[in-house]
């Protein structure tokens, strides 16, 4: 039985995913509220390969375009770290 | 800077392709500036000059990541000059980068608003585009035109990346590269997708799902992009639901505009 990860380990795996995606150590800079546009100077198409990162790592494909679509409604289109992480608690 | 008639930071970009005819009413600027101009001090410098102080404090207030940060005010340079070369080129009077503001419509689409005319409508259509070194943006002069522009590092992509980002159809157009050619395709592809959602005043708010290349012309670099329905919905009246974007590689960048003229062109 595979046990779902907790919010703390999934913030823990994002941050390392993160750190290989990009070269730049964040561990201890990042949490829930930081912003991955705004804050961490992603690009959009940075946010493409993070997905998939994410279902490589997780061994499964995740609804991530409803998460994309319901940030596309917003006037300022930037995703915090706590919303990913609350997205993956509920799909993993 | 301070001689806005002599001097220009960025380079012009070439406007053609098949499809459209010669283009006198928009311009492209490239804008690649040393890295040393994208760290504190000349960076900050290079706001004091270009950026009008309510304009300033808004982009100082939406971005905390020093890169982005550089990038955003190279992306309103580029635009300002666009602009201002188009201007130029009409015999205008010169005018200073700080004179404009670029202000973010509801959508998040770009607008350049002249301070010497508060409240009027946008003084150009523009769109900006950027990536790590560099900084892309059109203009055209009807602010009325759909203009569209995006830039990419020519980059290898992890798996998995071409069913994350492309269709399976443009997957299927993209079997035709292998390789470097195929790294280089990618980024024209993502580009090219990215500058039709420009052109639409929405982006790409469902992902890069919400349009669709349906035909490349590898000799001219003309991608063919379906708008989905709520892109094409935006566009309504003013072009099919099908874009010709023009696409071409820069070094190891690649990049692509397209340009819808507005009812009255």
């Amino acid at each position: 039985v595979t046990s779902v990860p907790s919010r703390t380990e999934i913030l823990d795996d994002i941050t390392a995913l993160l750190s290989e995606q990009t070269g730049v150590t964040f561990s201890g800079a990042l949490n829930e509220e930081t912003r991955f546009f705004a804050d961490l100077g992603l690009a959009s198409i940075d946010a493409v390969v993070l997905t998939e990162t994410l279902q490589k790592h997780y061994g499964r494909t995740l609804p991530f375009h409803e998460l994309i679509a319901e940030v596309g409604r917003r006037t300022e289109r930037d995703l915090s770290i706590g919303e990913l992480v609350a997205f993956l608690t509920a799909h993993l | 800077m301070r001689q806005p008639r002599d001097f220009w930071l960025g380079e012009e970009l070439p406007l053609a392709g098949p499809g459209f005819r010669p283009i006198s009413t928009a311009k492209a600027v490239w804008l690649e500036p040393p890295a040393d101009m994208g760290r504190p001090v000349w960076r900050d410098v290079l706001e004091q000059i270009e950026l009008g102080p309510p304009e300033r404090a808004a982009l100082l207030a939406s971005v905390s990541n020093e890169p982005r940060r550089t990038h955003k005010l190279w992306g309103r340079i580029a635009a300002k000059e666009a602009a201002r070369r188009l201007w130029h080129t009409a015999g205008s009077p010169p005018t200073y980068p700080a004179d404009l503001a670029v202000v973010a419509d509801q959508h998040g689409r770009p607008e350049l608003f002249s301070l010497a005319s508060p409240g009027d409508s946008p003084a150009a259509a523009i769109s900006i585009a950027h990536c790590d070194g560099v900084a892309v943006a059109m203009a055209a002069l009807d602010p009325g035109a759909r203009v569209g522009i995006d830039v990419e590092a020519i980059a290898d992509r992890p798996d998995g990346f071409l069913a994350s980002a492309f269709t399976p159809g443009e997957q299927v157009l993209l079997g035709r590269w292998s390789g470097s050619s195929l790294s280089e395709w990618i980024a024209r592809f993502w580009c090219a997708k990215e500058a039709a959602g420009k052109a639409t005043g929405l982006g790409l708010p469902g992902g890069p799902g919400g349009c669709e290349i349906t035909e490349v012309d590898e000799a001219s670099g003309v991608i063919k992009v379906k708008l989905g329905p709520a892109l094409a919905t935006a566009l309504a009246g003013q072009c099919e639901v099908s874009l010709h974007v023009v696409s071409a590689r820069r070094n190891d960048y690649a990049w692509a505009w397209t340009l819808v003229e507005g009812a009255d062109s």
